[in-house]
């Protein structure tokens, strides 16, 4: 849960919805921005210009190259009658020209994802009883990374140097690469990511944490999407809050800008999708916000410490004026 | 006025309970937090006072007297009278909230029901008192 009034009111008016929200933010090198609202891909122009740039797209994730080449697929349903599904993969090229990739073809994306490396080197999650973190190279080799009895596997995230991060249950794991060998080392970077609500179901799952990424410093950072903030981990694998919102929209993923601003994606009760910027120093005063919440906490403990005490002396008061009655009546 | 009373205080306990647990189990618990608690927590208590409460007061207040109302009462209202409460709470776990939000419900009540058979039981031992 977390927020109850919040969240009665979101199945109130979200019973219908099965919510699985995109986490495809990308920015290209001139500092654009480009994100996914399932329904197309927006761009958002240095100058503040927004202008859908890949119409009639369901893609919940987004991919650009160094080149300012953006990916991302359809995926479509086929009705009921035949329960399949079918989906292509796009490429906005640089000059402007939509192609498609992969041809329209039936079912799931399958060996093949948005997550990548500067190297062109793509990374998925397969998700069974034993998980298993795949890798395809530029020339279409594919191996396993690794495979463990993991718990539910969240959004994987490449950074730049194909260092991996994921989320398992409420852990982040960090997959780095060895240099010399082939083989990738994991590490657990965080064992409890703080957030204690599950009122946020995507397809059956409680999900906390949802979209990754990381900063020029390589600070990774979370959106905790059903307590409506977004964490970064430090060294020492502490969450701290770096934004919170008690609006009904929740943060999915974010991007950090050339300026260090940060750009959210952010999700409506009624699927509607937006990317929001938050300047640097709305995110410094952010921490000011968070003093001041626990503040507020520790003062309406004490309220009702205060109330209770006045309460009981006048539950006192007036059961000795009533015994004084009792006695007078006797 | 003191059923009035005991169940604001009992109430106001099982909340002030809340607040100070979530001080170790929420990196925030902010004001949207507290409200939705507090207006869960008070919404819930309103109608298991009403329709459990008071009916079961009214039957061991007959029953069960002297010292014995303070072991019993709290006893009574803290696990028996709220049993309906807490399997709802258990229930639900996972469709609008997690375990954490659970323990924290589950406490209030707890605690509202144990101070409400403990306020009952020292009202009655007062008046029972000679002055």
């Amino acid at each position: 849960m977390k927020k109850l009034l919040i969240s009665y009111f979101l199945l109130l008016i979200s019973l219908a919805i099965t919510a699985h929200p995109g986490i495809g933010i990308v920015k290209d090198s001139k500092g654009n921005i480009y994100y996914t609202d399932l329904k197309q891909v927006w761009k958002i122009s240095l100058d503040g210009n927004k202008s859908a740039v890949v119409p009639g797209v369901h893609t919940h994730e987004l991919y650009i190259d160094e080149q300012d080449n953006l990916y991302g697929e359809h995926l479509w349903y086929n009705g009921e009658t035949k329960d399949t599904w079918g989906h292509y993969t796009w490429c906005l090229k640089n000059n402007g020209e939509l192609v498609k990739e992969i041809k329209p073809t039936q079912g799931f994306l399958t060996n093949y994802s948005f997550v990548r490396d500067s190297a062109g080197n793509m990374y998925w999650v397969e998700r069974f009883t034993t998980s298993r973190i795949m890798k395809k190279n530029k020339s279409g080799e594919i191996t396993k990374i690794t495979e463990g009895k993991f718990g539910f596997i969240g959004w994987l995230f490449a950074a730049k140097n194909g260092t991996l991060y994921f989320t398992e249950n409420n852990k982040l794991h960090k997959l780095s690469p060895d240099r010399k060998s082939d083989s990738y080392r994991i590490e657990t970077l965080a064992e409890n990511l703080g957030s204690r609500s599950a009122d946020f179901n995507v397809m059956g799952r409680n999900y906390t944490s949802y979209g990754i990424w990381t900063d020029a410093a390589e600070n990774i950072y979370l959106a905790m999407i059903d307590s409506k903030k977004v964490i970064r981990i430090g060294a020492d694998g502490k969450p701290e809050t770096i934004l919170g919102t008690n609006s009904l929209w929740l943060v999915c993923s974010g991007i950090f800008d050339d300026n260090g601003n940060l750009w959210v994606l952010e999700n409506s009760p009624t699927n509607d999708v937006r990317a929001r910027k938050i300047s640097k120093q709305e995110l410094a005063r952010e921490s000011i916000v968070n003093d001041a919440t626990t503040k507020t906490h520790v003062l309406v403990t004490i309220i009702a410490g205060i109330a209770i005490v006045f309460l009981f002396f006048i539950a006192k008061f007036i059961l000795v004026k009533r015994k004084q009655k009792l006695h007078v009546a006797i | 006025m003191m059923y009035f009373l005991s169940f604001l205080l009992s109430w106001l306990c099982g909340m002030l309970v809340i607040l100070i647990t979530a001080f170790y189990s929420y990196e925030q618990f902010s004001i949207i937090d507290i409200t939705s608690f507090a207006v869960m927590t008070f919404v819930s208590f309103i109608v298991i006072f009403l329709v459990i409460y008071l009916l079961i007061l009214k039957k061991i207040n007959k029953k069960i007297s002297g010292n014995k109302q303070f072991v019993y009462f709290p006893l009574i209202f803290s696990l028996l009278a709220n049993l309906p409460v807490y399997f709802i709470i258990w229930r639900k776990v996972g469709d609008y909230y997690g375990k954490g939000e659970a323990t924290l419900f589950t406490l209030g009540f707890l605690t509202s029901g144990f101070v409400f058979g403990l306020f009952w039981a020292w009202k009655n031992k007062m008046l029972s008192q000679r002055i």
